[in-house]
């Protein structure tokens, strides 16, 4: 690290309990940032140290940073048994932005990672002196969406998607074998409600659909609300992310407009690879100097 | 110790709900539980860039010894914090000192990760085993060291004569372990359609890293782990006791585990393998299906850990 960077642990007084985190403060810092980590996995270190190595450069620019983990998460004492996606951490985050008002008032910036990205986005009009926020692989809801891929594909396709060779491997893995799972139970369901015409199950997908759709809506309306506020929201994907296909389904209409206008504080910018689940060497070099990036340089509008 | 069998379990339900134990936090690196008082500190060792990330739990009485955890590396690392974690919080309620901490070059550590080699490793674990009998007042050391880490903890715990060895999923074959990096290697680059890239034999390239799932392990590494086989450096760290913990659902000792054991034996050493029924999805993360088992899976080798050590240290 650089001359006159300096890095404290510190244990954050969280609603729930103690909430581990590290502050990295360059010198006279000038603004706040706070990372909100994706989930469980990887927490304030993530995958190959990329907040590590975030939080490092961006103290050298002048940023007073904080990374912690969640109350059940990495470091942190706790159960998980709170967390549900669609339940944004808002008093954590609110905890470990006022942790760091003894380092620095300045303007404040959140970074969102992945879950944390939901939860950073709910906190957000809570939060004084907020001047951007960056949402990586946000995910926008997605139930209905794999309902749909399921329904939509043909038997034919389906079985001769199964039996390629990437496909056949990934039952080797826990994660995507899971995935898979889940797949063929929509693809069951949908099936028999073809065949027996369960109007139940109909009308429970319709719900399920409807209920995604005022949640995209929702959250739209929380991006909008922020720019009027004149708070920079930059949508940062990777061209691999898994939720790609689902925040082109949520940027239809408001969220669109907001993004085609050059006055808007709304920004979308991609990334070659993926964000959101293994990332590449050579994506996380694209994250982390586009994130870096964002904060050096002033003329970044 | 347990026997050649599936590792004795107190009750893992009883770890799983301790989880949820409340804590206070009395100063800002400081925080304590209130059903039995122990304290977890976190804290940098070391001088300015070599500083070692290092977590402290302590028992709320004098420490009847004290315990090194040495970690995995890459995401092995990140899928075995919570392991650690609450190994520290246990053991250290058993009355043990317990010291964790992050290699330089890895976790929240001073250094870069392609710095990583054995013989540093090695040297961050004597350190913070120096550290902890200081700062914890305890002479009597026993090691804990999961994947690499147990090669490691194999290979600081020869400085400390007697001190007995937990290995957690030790590496016992670098070959399988290569290969296991292959396969993960490859379904990361399929997964992010690089087909022609997975075909490639070519895994360390120029550059002297190989790109598994985004994390960089390189050449320099891998040679120098290879050049010091586990059973090479268990043997030579002198006559002492070892647990060998195989993580598998398989509830039979592997062959070559139980080999590696049985000339361990042979050599002098008191060494039992045993198995902790769990297998654990190490590059790509979660295999559980509640969200506490996707955080904290296979978390039976923390009560196994703690029989282990409450047998031989007084």
């Amino acid at each position: 690290m650089s001359v006159g960077v300096s890095e404290s642990p510190l244990y954050i007084e969280g609603p729930d309990g103690p909430m581990f985190g590290i502050e990295t403060v360059g010198p006279d810092p000038q603004r706040r940032i706070v990372f909100c980590t994706g989930g469980w996995h990887g927490g304030s270190i993530n995958g190959n140290r990329m907040i590590v190595h975030l939080a490092r450069r961006l103290a050298e620019a002048g940023c007073a940073v904080l990374r912690f983990d969640w109350f059940g998460a990495g470091e942190s004492p706790g159960s998980l048994d709170y967390f549900r996606i669609d339940r944004p951490a808002v008093d954590q985050t609110e905890a470990a932005v006022r942790s760091m008002e003894a380092a620095t008032f300045g303007p404040l910036s959140l970074v969102g990672i992945c879950l944390g990205s939901r939860s950073a986005l709910a906190a957000a009009p809570l939060l004084a002196n907020l001047e951007s926020l960056i949402l990586v692989s946000f995910p926008f809801p997605t139930a209905s969406t794999k309902q749909k891929r399921a329904e939509r594909i043909s038997a034919k396709d389906a079985v001769r998607q199964g039996l390629r060779p990437s496909v056949l491997r990934g039952w080797l893995e826990p994660a995507t074998r899971r995935v898979y799972i889940k797949f063929l139970k929509l693809r069951w369901q949908a099936v028999r409600r073809r065949f027996a015409g369960d109007v139940a199950d109909v009308e429970a997908i319709e719900r399920r659909q409807m209920k995604d759709q005022q949640d995209r809506s929702a959250l739209v309306a929380q991006v909008s609300q922020l720019a009027e506020a004149g708070v920079d929201v930059t949508f940062l994907y990777g061209t691999g992310d898994a939720g790609l296909g689902h925040f082109e389904a949520a940027r239809q209409g408001e969220l669109d407009r907001l993004l085609a206008d050059p006055a808007s504080p709304v920004r979308l910018r991609m990334i070659d690879g993926d964000l959101s689940g293994y990332s590449s060497l050579d994506a996380q070099k694209a994250l982390i100097d586009a994130v870096a990036g964002w904060f050096e340089h002033p003329d970044r509008a | 110790m347990p026997s050649e069998a599936q590792a004795t379990s107190e009750d893992p339900a009883t770890i799983e709900r301790r989880l949820a134990d409340g804590w206070t936090r009395d100063r800002d690196r400081r925080i304590i539980r209130r059903s039995d008082g122990i304290v977890v500190r976190a804290d940098f060792i070391g001088p300015v860039d070599e500083r070692l990330f290092a977590v402290s739990h302590l028992p709320a009485r004098a420490p009847r010894a004290g315990v090194v955890v040495c970690p995995p590396l890459y995401a092995e690392a990140i899928r075995n914090q919570r392991r650690e974690l609450v190994a520290g919080w246990e053991l250290s309620a058993a009355g043990f000192a317990v010291q964790r901490f992050h290699y330089r070059g890895s976790g929240h550590s001073d250094g870069e990760t392609s710095s990583l080699v054995l013989e540093r490793l090695v040297d961050d674990a004597r350190r913070v085993a120096r550290h902890l009998q200081e700062a914890a007042s305890v002479e009597q050391l026993a090691f804990v060291g999961t994947r690499i880490g147990a090669t490691v903890a194999a290979l600081a715990a020869a400085d400390f004569p007697d001190a007995p060895l937990v290995l957690w999923a030790p590496i016992v074959d670098m070959d399988a372990y290569l290969t296991e990096l292959r396969r993960a290697r490859m379904i990361g680059l399929l997964r992010e359609g690089r087909q022609a890239d997975a075909k490639s034999t070519d895994h360390f390239g120029a550059n002297g890293h190989i790109d598994v799932v985004g994390y960089p392990v390189s050449q320099r590494l891998y040679e120098s782990v290879a050049a010091a086989p586990l059973e090479e450096a268990v043997r030579s760290a002198g006559p002492r006791t070892v647990l060998a913990l195989q993580m598998t659902r398989r509830q039979e000792v592997r062959p070559d585990l139980a080999a590696v054991v049985e000339r361990w034996n042979a050599a002098g050493l008191r060494a039992t393998a045993g198995v902790v029924p769990y297998d654990e999805a190490w590059w790509f993360g979660a295999a559980g299906s509640s969200v506490i088992e996707l955080s904290a899976g296979g978390l039976d080798v923390v009560p196994a850990t703690v029989a282990a050590f409450q047998d031989q240290l007084s």
